[in-house]
């Protein structure tokens, strides 16, 4: 059977946890090296501390170390093993060898040292003292002992004594606990000391972001307005950014709010126009005025239905221009659809549509949102164009530009009504034709949106000519 | 006499050398015996009996077998019969039993009693101090002829030197080769201060005779075949003193050596239970008691009432005490070669101006 083991999402923890967990490795293992290294260093230090005894005891003996008549005479003197007594519950062992390792005095079953050893230890320096030091057991115990030499010489004599001293390690090992402990105590207040730093540190350093969420919290729901809070320069970012975020949803409130209320009057003005003429229509009794009236009503109803059209595709499009992303789109073959689309109803409104363009025009751009924009100036084109004229439509592309042109014959626009033709619902004052006053401005969306700019300019003799220009480098 | 109801046990083995001694006092159990104490002891068996006796009364189910050997023999023997060891080893030579512990021949012991101790009286819990006996100067007052008596070294060496020829050969001190204790306290004091010398050089010049008992010692003293016994350990100078009033027990000002009669349970023991059962009921109250009441020892406890106690030792004289601690600057006394240096020194002093009737008077 297979155990899934479920491995914590780390990237979920909080911060405070995340923070938490790796300085406390850390500290732990700082710790636990200053625990080795204190132990090791206890342990240097009492070894050392006890060695001197050692070797203290050894050098006062081998003062009172002489020949008498010949003879190595060891006259111990009870000060060394009061040195030793400093360690109080050690046992001693000692003994002391003349030249050719003789037996003079002392345990005569000492354990030697490491034969190398002492006969090269220190003896580069030409000193009368050599000395070594040595581990081993001895009657069941561990013992530590020091192997001194001492040159002795007298006029018709010379050889090297050896004095050995051992001394179990109780003392040593209780000064090397002790030490070791006051260390591991110190290390373990270090150790609490630092985790509570930082765990304030850490505490202080995510409050401003406790304050800024108590902040967003607090807020009601359509409160936008920016923040404005007193943070570190890290989580100022983030509290730009939110300020970003909540104006630009707020120009979108208004947008909405606006585009609502306009679309509202422009569909209750027709709809109440509507009603008086039908009601007109009832009353009337001479058939020929109420044919003239019916048939005005079906305008109306036509103005009103393009009219919601409009508002319709341009809600669409504006959640398209939103949501989806652009795709490499060909442009050339869009237009021309576009144009083969409307060539009927054009024709039957006696205008003519041209189209001449280059190939293979390729662009990253939103395919819906285009096919609206080319839709609507052409539409609007054959509105406004007169029967038997013509409307010449225009794509060409060179290194850095892709441009669109639309060109018609019909009235034109004023100069002066240019720039408002984009605003939403703006009919031109002598304007006759139907329309929703929609188009255009949609256009100038579509257009913006891909960073292209909508120029409008005459055509000679008379008519517009609509020109929209990509930047082929700045399209999306 | 008392004594004589316990001494049932026999002279077991008296071979020609008197050091080779050993006397076995058997003592049955009071009750049904269910185990048998064996006791290895350098002390006098009449100096301890009172405690055996209480402690048998305590635990009647126990046998006790105690050995009396003279302290050296007790360490030798210790060491020939290894591994078979007594359950105990108690002895007034600190020196040889330290060694034997050193050695790693005891084992380690620790009760309420033995804690109680204090630090220079017990030594890695294995070996425990049990009484506190100060070597002393006994005088014989009456050769002194309303002079006053003399409170250290420094006066008993003038008063030797005035007095002459009236102490020559009436002065008396222990045969360090073959008592213990005397080893155990001329050495400490030769390692201690440098008067030894002095006191040395007097003694052999006034022809010192040499005893290898305490008993023998104070039984001359009393007689007044001598007047001066040095070193003699103080437990036994008062109880003699309390005989004969013309003993005067001083403890010498300048300083006063302490020894401590000491005990420890071999390692080997075939019955420490008992052995340590023992070794409380010695280092409690009431054992301690009757080493003051009874057998004139001087209980190691402060808290032991009696003429013959610690605190009374401490209160009444004016006298440092130094007691010889338990610790390894003992071993420099068992050394072998330190020794022969020691006794090189003192049969120098003692051959050469060898008086006849000087000879030590052998009665172990």
């Amino acid at each position: 059977m297979w155990l899934k083991i479920r491995r914590p999402d780390v990237s979920r923890w909080s911060i405070r946890r995340k923070l938490l967990c790796m300085t406390s490795v850390l500290l732990i293992a700082v710790s636990l090296l200053g625990v080795r290294a204190s132990q090791t260093y206890a342990q240097r230090s009492a070894q050392l501390s006890y060695d001197r005894l050692l070797t203290g005891a050894a050098l006062q003996i081998a003062e009172q170390i002489a020949l008498r008549h010949g003879k190595v005479v060891a006259d111990l003197p009870r000060a060394a093993f009061e040195t030793l007594a400093l360690a109080p519950d050690d046992r001693v062992y000692y003994r002391i060898l003349g030249p050719d390792d003789e037996h003079i005095t002392g345990y005569d079953d000492l354990p030697s040292a490491p034969a190398t050893r002492v006969r090269h230890a220190g003896s580069a320096d030409g000193d009368t003292f050599r000395k070594v030091f040595f581990d081993a057991r001895y009657r069941g115990e561990a013992v530590r002992f020091v192997v001194l030499e001492r040159l002795l010489t007298e006029t018709d004599f010379s050889g090297y004594i050896q004095i050995q001293i051992g001394q179990t390690t109780l003392a040593r090992t209780s000064l090397a606990d002790e030490i070791s402990l006051r260390a591991l105590q110190l290390i373990g207040l270090l150790f609490m000391v630092a985790l509570l730093l930082v765990s304030l540190g850490i505490w202080m350093t995510l409050r401003p972001l406790e304050r800024l969420n108590s902040a967003l919290a607090r807020r009601s729901s359509v409160d936008l307005s920016p923040l404005d809070l007193a943070v570190p320069r890290e989580i100022s970012k983030l509290v730009r950014t939110i300020n970003h975020f909540m104006q630009q949803l707020g120009g979108t409130l208004d947008g909405l709010q606006r585009f609502t209320s306009e679309a509202a009057h422009q569909i209750r003005t027709p709809l109440a126009g509507l009603r008086s003429q039908a009601q007109n229509a009832l009353d009337e009794e001479d058939a020929g005025l109420r044919q003239r009236q019916l048939n005005r009503v079906l305008e109306s109803a036509d103005r009103l239905s393009d009219t919601v059209n409009q508002l319709l595709s341009q809600a669409v499009l504006a959640h398209r221009l939103r949501s989806q992303q652009t795709e490499p789109v060909a442009l050339d073959q869009l237009v021309r659809e576009q144009c083969r689309q409307l060539a009927l109803p054009a024709l039957e409104q006696g205008v003519e549509l041209a189209y001449d363009g280059d190939d293979a025009v390729l662009l990253q751009a939103n395919a819906f949102a285009l096919r609206q924009m080319v839709q609507n100036i052409l539409e609007n084109a054959i509105r406004y164009s007169n029967p038997g004229s013509e409307v010449q439509v225009r794509l060409e592309q060179d290194e850095s530009y892709i441009s669109l042109s639309v060109a018609d014959q019909g009235p034109g626009i004023p100069d002066a009504e240019k720039p408002l033709v984009f605003e939403r619902f703006y009919r031109s004052p002598n304007n006759v034709r139907t329309g929703s006053g929609l188009g255009l401005a949609i256009a100038k969306d579509v257009a913006s949106y891909h960073r292209a700019s909508l120029k409008l300019t005459d055509n000679q003799p008379a008519g517009l000519v609509v020109t929209v220009r990509f930047h082929r480098r700045r399209v999306l | 006499m008392r004594l004589s109801r316990l001494l049932t046990g026999l002279l077991l083995s008296a071979t020609a050398a008197a050091l080779q001694a050993e006397t076995l006092w058997a003592l049955p159990a009071k009750g049904t015996q269910a185990s048998v104490l064996q006791i290895h002891g350098g002390a006098d068996f009449v100096a301890i009996a009172p405690v055996l006796e209480a402690y048998q009364r305590k635990y009647p189910s126990i046998r006790v077998n105690y050995h009396e050997f003279g302290t050296r023999e007790l360490y030798n023997r210790f060491l020939a019969d290894l591994p078979k060891t007594p359950d105990l080893v108690m002895s007034s030579a600190m020196d040889l039993q330290f060694k034997l512990v050193n050695d790693g021949y005891a084992q380690p012991y620790r009760s309420a009693e033995t804690q109680a101790l204090p630090d220079w009286a017990r030594w890695r819990n294995e070996i425990f101090g049990i009484t506190y006996e100060p070597a002393v100067m006994v005088i014989n007052s009456g050769f002194l002829d309303n002079e006053t008596l003399p409170s250290s070294r420094a006066e008993l060496i003038d008063l030797i030197r005035r007095k002459g020829d009236q102490v020559r050969g009436r002065i008396g001190t222990f045969d360090i080769e073959t008592v213990g204790i005397g080893y155990l306290v001329w050495s400490h004091d030769n390692l201690r201060t440098a008067s030894n010398g002095r006191l040395l050089e007097s003694f052999s010049l006034h022809d010192t005779q040499l005893f290898s008992s305490s008993a023998a010692m104070l039984q001359q003293l009393a007689l007044g075949n001598i007047v001066i016994a040095y070193n003699v350990l103080g437990s036994y100078a008062h109880a003699w003193a309390r005989k004969y009033p013309v003993l005067s027990v001083v403890l010498p000002s300048d300083y006063t050596t302490v020894i401590m009669r000491s005990a420890f349970i071999p390692r080997a023991s075939g019955n420490a239970p008992d052995a340590q059962r023992f070794l409380d009921f010695m280092l409690s109250l009431q054992g301690q008691q009757i080493l003051a009441d009874k057998s004139s020892l001087y209980p190691i406890r402060d808290d032991v009432s009696g003429e013959t106690s610690a605190q009374n030792l401490r209160l009444s004289y004016s006298s440092p005490l130094r007691p010889i601690p338990l610790g390894v600057s003992l071993l420099v006394q068992t050394d072998a070669m330190k020794r022969s240096l020691i006794l090189e020194e003192w049969r120098r002093a003692f051959e050469a101006p060898r008086g006849p009737g000087a000879s030590a008077a052998d009665d172990q």
